[in-house]
């Protein structure tokens, strides 16, 4: 398992003061983090540009040092056991960067496996099998340079995979890929985790993705975790409206419309109406469960011609949080 | 592991080279090398019609200017080598995103930039074959060539070139620049080191600093090996320098670059 207990990481940049003048300008990327990936379990971090996602991931890696903290990955330390944790995780970003232009797919990969110290034999069972699930079979001999974004970023998928992790790193990993490239590694990634139980930590600007594959979500913000939860609990508290309904209805009567701006205000909860085609469409926000009470008041003024409940999403929650760091921001 | 890392790097930088081989990277070192032996052959042909002073007989041990000068442009161009792609190679990583897939790795420094250094020793040594042919020509001279000492000299000048490269590898990663600190490193080896005349004639004080660079004993020790045939023990304090200033360099080059090297993601971000 591993456990991250109040890391952090500061940034010691120069900053410009005058002609030959500079000053030591510190930046707290990540300022305290708490963080638990266990084996077999997708875990996401979300959060908006600058949050500190990219520092974390580089941490776990081993690419960073942390300025403090602690942080265990099945027993060794991350500072102290360095050299061993590098065997036992990996890392994939999103991008065409990582891979050795120059190189081949099948070159780039025999090179890192050298790097693992893997032996002959199983590191090309291994690079044949990467290469067949990337797809990069009919091109596996050919210079990285002549790919498409696309292909270079499935290379990179299969340079992370080449030691085999317990633990995976993934930062926006389908970034650039086709839709059923994008589809299929979603479907591997789910399997390393159910199937091989492998810890995956998954970052990504796809909320759907996250909310697909994640079992655990952590957002964090200016290097602070500022919730945790299950995609669904934490849209449900940062959206603060457990339901959404839309519903269609052919007529709106003065009547019903008094009735329900009457009970939605009753339990602090709103609506909006749109009009056309001779029907009406509401849309009621609510924190409470009210489907029953809704159908049976508007099924006895109007004709309901579709009734939709959605459930909260995880994009909603997201953007809540903007609007609240923007308002702070703005109020600082 | 660390046999594994050197196989692995060489093989890769020398399939990546012959993929994409610079060529005209190759011809103008080459050509740099021919324009230096052309130059010096015409200033000691036309300017000093053929004569050299007592004074440098003295301090070269030896009339054969010709073959001093090939010599040291041969050094410098070893030097030239290693220093583009040895020191190079971490900071090529950065600029080309590779670093971070590189040291996520558990990649062992000291046989990744060995690997660097096999291959461009392999690459160099082709180089210098085709430079041996252009040169005999000019006069290039074997006959007393004393085969121990001067592989010696070749030997212990790879650790020291090595060990430079290191240095400036973490000076390159350091500033995140190229193009100043080697071309600073070359002019200042290129002057004090005596590639084409013996340091003796330098100011004292620059001479001081030529006692500091291997290079100044690579080149004595290599030029009484192969022009007047000196063996090893006749040079024992040329080669106890030589190898001295190869550990110091190597040393303080491997304990700079890890420290280097680990903050370098840091400061890709900054």
């Amino acid at each position: 398992m591993l456990i991250a207990k109040g890391l952090k990481k500061n940034y010691i940049s120069k900053e410009k003061t005058g002609f030959l003048k500079s000053r030591l300008k510190t930046v707290e990327a990540i300022k305290s983090l708490d963080l638990t990936i266990r084996p077999g379990k997708i875990v996401g971090l979300l959060g908006l540009n600058g949050a500190g996602k990219t520092t974390t991931i580089k941490m776990l890696s081993t690419l960073l040092e942390p300025d403090g903290g602690s942080c265990s990955i099945d027993g060794l330390d991350l500072t102290r056991d360095a050299f061993k944790i590098k065997h036992i995780v990996n890392m994939i970003a999103g991008g065409e960067r990582m891979v050795y232009w120059r190189l081949t797919a099948r070159e780039n990969l025999e090179y890192f496996g050298k790097l693992y110290n893997i032996p002959n034999n199983e590191l090309n069972k291994r690079i044949d099998n990467l290469i067949e699930f990337v797809g990069l079979n009919e091109r596996a001999n050919e210079a990285v340079e002549k790919y498409s974004k696309g292909m270079k970023q499935r290379l990179q998928i299969a340079r992370g995979l080449i030691n085999d992790p317990k633990y995976l790193f993934m930062d926006e990993p389908t970034l650039g890929l086709d839709a059923p490239i994008a589809r299929d590694l979603r479907k591997f990634t789910k399997s390393l985790a159910n199937k091989e139980g492998k810890g995956i930590l998954l970052t990504s600007h796809y909320i759907n993705e996250i909310e697909e594959l994640c079992d655990y979500v952590y957002i964090i913000n200016q290097g602070q975790k500022v919730m945790e939860g299950s995609p669904k609990e934490i849209a449900s508290i940062v959206a603060n409206c457990t339901n959404k309904y839309h519903i269609k209805i052919n007529s709106f009567p003065d009547k019903l419309k008094v009735q329900l701006e009457t009970y939605l205000s009753a339990i602090q909860s709103d609506y909006q109406l749109d009009g056309a085609d001779g029907s009406f469409e509401i849309c009621v926000s609510t924190h409470k469960d009210i489907q029953s009470e809704l159908i049976a008041m508007l099924s006895q003024q109007t004709k309901i011609i579709s009734f939709a409940a959605m459930e909260p999403k995880l994009e909603d929650a997201i953007i809540t949080l903007s609007e609240v760091r923007a308002y702070e921001q703005a109020h600082a | 592991m660390i046999i594994n890392n050197i196989l692995a790097t060489a093989r890769r930088n020398l399939t990546m080279q012959t993929r994409a081989y610079p060529v005209d990277f190759f011809f103008s070192k080459l050509l740099t090398c021919f324009f230096t032996i052309l130059g010096s052959f015409f200033i000691y042909n036309i300017v000093f019609k053929g004569n050299v002073t007592n004074e440098f007989i003295q301090y070269s041990g030896t009339s054969d200017y010709m073959s001093f000068t090939i010599l040291g442009s041969f050094m410098y161009l070893f030097v030239v080598g290693t220093f583009l792609n040895v020191s190079r190679s971490f900071i090529t990583e950065m600029r080309e995103g590779t670093l971070d897939s590189l040291l996520i790795s558990p990649v062992n420094y000291m046989g990744y930039l060995s690997g660097n250094m096999l291959e461009q020793t392999m690459i160099t040594a082709g180089e210098l074959l085709i430079a041996i042919l252009i040169t005999i020509p000019f006069g290039l001279r074997f006959a007393n060539i004393n085969v121990a000492s001067t592989m010696l000299s070749i030997a212990l000048t790879l650790i020291a070139l090595f060990g430079m490269s290191i240095i400036l590898s973490g000076i390159m990663i350091y500033f995140k620049d190229t193009y100043l600190s080697q071309n600073t490193v070359f002019s200042i080896i290129y002057l004090t080191t005596g590639i084409l005349f013996p340091i003796q004639y330098l100011p004292s004080w620059l001479q001081v600093i030529s006692n500091y660079i291997p290079v100044t004993y690579s080149l004595r020790t290599l030029r009484n090996s192969v022009l007047t045939g000196l063996d090893i023990t006749s040079q024992y304090n040329d080669f106890k320098q030589l190898a001295v200033l190869s550990i110091v360099y190597f040393t303080v080059g491997m304990l700079m670059i890890r420290r280097i090297v680990k903050k370098a993601p840091e400061r890709q971000f900054i």
